[in-house]
């Protein structure tokens, strides 16, 4: 990691991470000796038990003083849980409502915090999550430049559809916002010039707005419906925005395939991402076999964490 | 001269204590319905645009008068800081910075204070729920204010005018 890129890291989360951790929480963290707090990836608070810090894929405890511990770390209350809750939502958990639904928040600078607790139904629909037990908070970082090589091998002879495939935590939505940027942008090197892109931010992952703007860079020819439905936002993208490209996170279910199917008849590309490990694994799921089987993915690309998130495995071409 | 000069000064002096007395009656009454328009645009700042806590409160700040302007807009600053863990801390800190500007009784303070407290952690219906409430509470009392103005504003003019009077011609 290059100082530029710590300082960055360090910056966000003073901006975004530690004012919604309390007190005793967020003191070892600071603190923290054995390696210094931006290179965490993840933070899991669970109540009563002890707080876990995660580097590489790799869990460690923390005690009071900030000393990495192999046991008996600093345990998380049931009251640390609930007012980082609160103060992750803004005080305001009606506006997370729909978020809580789906079981995340999505803070500020793009972080995304998993939620676990008791669910409360109501007729076969989640209605709310309550007596929050579990956070986990995964602090995005966003790395400008990291799809550069990618974008110009996949794109030297045009804009295709694509597809990113690759396991949680592997840089699929860091890898989408960087190719976002890049044809947004344009990219001299391969002479594309900008495009217009809409990007259907359901998760407010990609943009990372606060309160409607963007907080990561997108690139300057991007259009932003953040919070919206994947199937409804393509919709609307296609009518309203006249975009080059329309940009997704998490695809799957049928209903997305549709949607990304009835975009690409204007004459939209869709690039997308989806949760797998392999061709074999992303093609159990019926939406993204639809997609295929309708010539709808042009280009697949792999991911993994091998060498650190973002690594790229393979990148197939299908037309 | 002098004796009238002193008799002149006591009557002055007692009767701006009436009318600072009768004053707060009036601005109380005053300030119960600034309290209820705020609550009004709140709840539209929370059910409609569904902003989170501090927007909404320093979008109602801008549009409301004194002294309210100057609660909501620090509270608002503080959730906005994070400064302290809960929305009720938050309030109370603000609360106690802008009390002296604030004409309102125990009980009113009470409402607000419980309203305050029901904010954030609830979805839309527990917030509507809490809006109607208040502002109901707030109209009950606002007509028990209303006739204790009524009652006490003119009592106090007069108390203060007679009072300083009555001093005057005992010491005379």
């Amino acid at each position: 990691m290059n100082t530029y890129e710590k300082e960055k890291v360090i910056q966000t989360f003073k901006k975004d991470i530690f004012p919604i951790l309390t007190e005793r929480i967020r003191e070892p963290i600071i603190k923290m000796k054995n390696f210094g707090f931006y290179e965490i990836e993840e933070i899991r608070l669970r109540a009563n038990k002890p707080l876990m810090l995660y580097k590489n894929n790799q869990g460690f405890f923390l005690d009071e003083k900030g000393e990495i511990k192999s046991e008996n770390g600093l345990i998380v209350t049931k009251d640390d849980i609930e007012k980082t809750y609160l103060l992750m939502c803004d005080y305001s958990l009606y506006t997370m409502e729909e978020d809580i639904k789906q079981g995340f928040l999505t803070l500020k600078g793009g972080h995304r915090v998993g939620i676990a607790g008791k669910v409360v139904s109501e007729g076969g629909k989640i209605k709310t999550i309550k007596n929050i037990s579990c956070l986990n908070i995964r602090i995005a970082k966003e790395v400008k430049g990291c799809a550069l090589n990618l974008a110009k091998s996949i794109y030297k002879d045009g804009i295709k559809h694509t597809l990113i495939v690759s396991p949680p935590g592997c840089g699929k939505t860091t890898i989408l916002r960087d190719l976002v940027r890049l044809l947004s942008n344009g990219i001299k090197e391969i002479e594309l010039s900008g495009k217009k892109v809409t990007v259907v931010d359901e998760r407010s992952e990609i943009a990372s707005c606060y309160l409607g703007v963007p907080q990561n860079d997108v690139g300057i020819r991007t259009d932003v419906l953040d919070g919206c439905p994947k199937v409804d936002g393509l919709m609307m993208a296609v009518r309203t925005m006249s975009p080059d490209v329309i940009a997704v996170d998490e695809i799957g279910s049928i209903k997305d395939a549709e949607a990304i199917m009835d975009a690409i008849n204007t004459g939209v590309k869709v690039i997308s991402t989806v949760h797998g490990k392999d061709l074999d694994d992303v093609l159990k799921r019926r939406g993204i076999k639809l997609l295929f089987e309708n010539e709808c993915i042009d280009v697949v690309v792999f991911l993994s964490n091998r060498n650190g998130p973002g690594t790229i495995e393979n990148i197939i071409k299908i037309n | 001269m002098l004796k009238i000069l002193g008799g002149l000064m006591v009557i002055l002096s007692t009767s701006a204590m009436g009318y600072l007395y009768s004053f707060g009656y009036k601005e109380r009454v005053r300030q119960i319905r600034e309290l209820q328009f705020c609550i009004n645009s709140l709840s539209s700042e929370i059910l409609y645009s569904s902003n989170p806590l501090w927007v909404a409160l320093n979008n109602v700040s801008k549009n409301c008068s004194s002294p309210f302007k100057e609660l909501f807009s620090k509270t608002s600053n503080y959730l906005k800081e994070k400064k302290l863990e809960s929305i009720g801390e938050c309030f109370n800190l603000a609360f106690s910075e802008c009390k002296q500007n604030l004409y309102l009784e125990k009980e009113d303070v009470e409402i607000l204070n419980t309203f305050i407290q029901g904010l954030g952690s609830s979805d839309f219906e527990g917030h509507k729920k809490n809006f109607n409430i208040v502002l109901k509470k707030l109209e009950g009392i606002e007509k028990e204010a209303e006739v204790t103005k009524e009652k006490n504003e003119k009592l106090y003019k007069y108390l203060g005018v007679l009072g300083g009077l009555l001093i005057v011609i005992i010491l005379v």
